[in-house]
């Protein structure tokens, strides 16, 4: 019997606002507006005193939290952008660079493109960054493809720089 | 921003409930007139809170089946930060339909991984159903998905 009453001491403050944190913020803000035109009221004035405080703190966690959010979602989308420009433009330009060198029927272009181009377009990102190294490695034996693996590894440095920011934005 | 947002939830909580107590003094003092305490409280604003933008799913989903976790207007910036909970490797995917699975769209998680990412990563923006399948047809996966829009 008990249990059906209860819910009148619910804290409805907490309950309506669970998930939306934005919902406490307009809500404070509103009391906060309200009670602080009444400075000359010794009870409203000491409540509104301990209230302010309190909802300063949570004003300032709120925008703390605002920000981090749009720190992650800019960096988010950098490395989406990132890593769909890598397929297939950069892969494709590095295809030419490399067959410019070597013809796609070469021993030497199968060794750097075993697999084609299939490890830099699919699966996990950080796999895919790998077969940008491996490849910028293995591009390193031969000079004339130089230019070609410093592109690689610029592509590939920047690729980790961007997830290594968004990694530390999620935290 | 996950420190943040703990942050900023226990700082909810703890503000939620000096209002509470608030409240409780107010009632103390207006208590012959109630209706004074509306002055101040706006319960309005808690009867009909606008939907918030950003939004945490979990779930669990059976063995080899595909089923949607929201379904929603996404565009190519939404981001989707996917935990994946469980045991099982778990495929999240925009699709055209409910429980249904987009292939060669998407993006596979493992298990104990978290990866931030963006609607453009999960196939066709336009589709309105989040979906995960669990491609594990031996077991259970389970998934925390926290979706700001």
């Amino acid at each position: 019997m008990e249990s059906n009453w209860s819910h009148f001491l619910d804290n409805t403050f907490e309950i309506s606002t669970r998930g939306s944190r934005k919902l406490m913020f307009s809500f404070a803000m509103d009391l906060d507006g309200k009670l602080s035109a009444f400075p000359d009221d010794v009870f409203i004035k000491t409540n509104y005193d301990e209230f302010h405080t309190k909802f300063t703190a949570y004003w300032s966690k709120f925008s703390n939290y605002n920000l981090s959010k749009g720190s992650l979602r800019s960096s988010t989308v950098a490395v989406s952008r990132l890593f769909s420009d890598l397929s297939p433009k950069q892969i494709t330009a590095i295809d030419v660079a490399v067959q410019s060198v070597f013809s796609y029927e070469t021993p030497e272009y199968a060794g750097l493109f075993p697999e084609g181009h299939k490890p830099f377009y699919s699966g996990e990102r950080a796999l895919r960054l790998t077969a940008l190294k491996v490849l910028q490695a293995a591009m390193l034996e031969y000079p004339d493809l130089a230019e070609a693996s410093n592109i690689v590894l610029v592509i590939a440095n920047e690729l980790e720089l961007q997830m290594s920011n968004q990694s530390k934005k999620h935290e | 921003m996950i420190t943040a947002a703990k942050e900023l939830e226990k700082e909810r909580v703890s503000l939620a409930t000096y209002i509470y107590k608030m409240l409780g003094t107010f009632m103390g003092k207006y208590s012959d007139d109630p209706s004074e305490i509306c002055r101040f409280f706006n319960f309005n604003m808690l009867k009909n809170p606008a939907p918030e933008k950003e939004t945490e799913f979990g779930g669990e989903v059976e063995a080899g089946k595909t089923v949607t976790i929201v379904q929603s207007n996404f565009n190519k910036d939404s981001i989707f930060t996917i935990e994946n909970t469980g045991p099982t490797d778990l495929k999240f995917c925009l699709a055209e339909n409910a429980d249904e699975e987009t292939p060669n769209q998407g993006v596979t998680v493992q298990p104990g991984m978290m990866v931030d990412i963006t609607g453009m990563d999960l196939g066709n923006f336009i589709f309105k159903f989040f979906n995960v399948k669990n491609l594990n047809t031996a077991g259970p996966g389970s998934y925390l998905v926290t979706l700001i829009d």
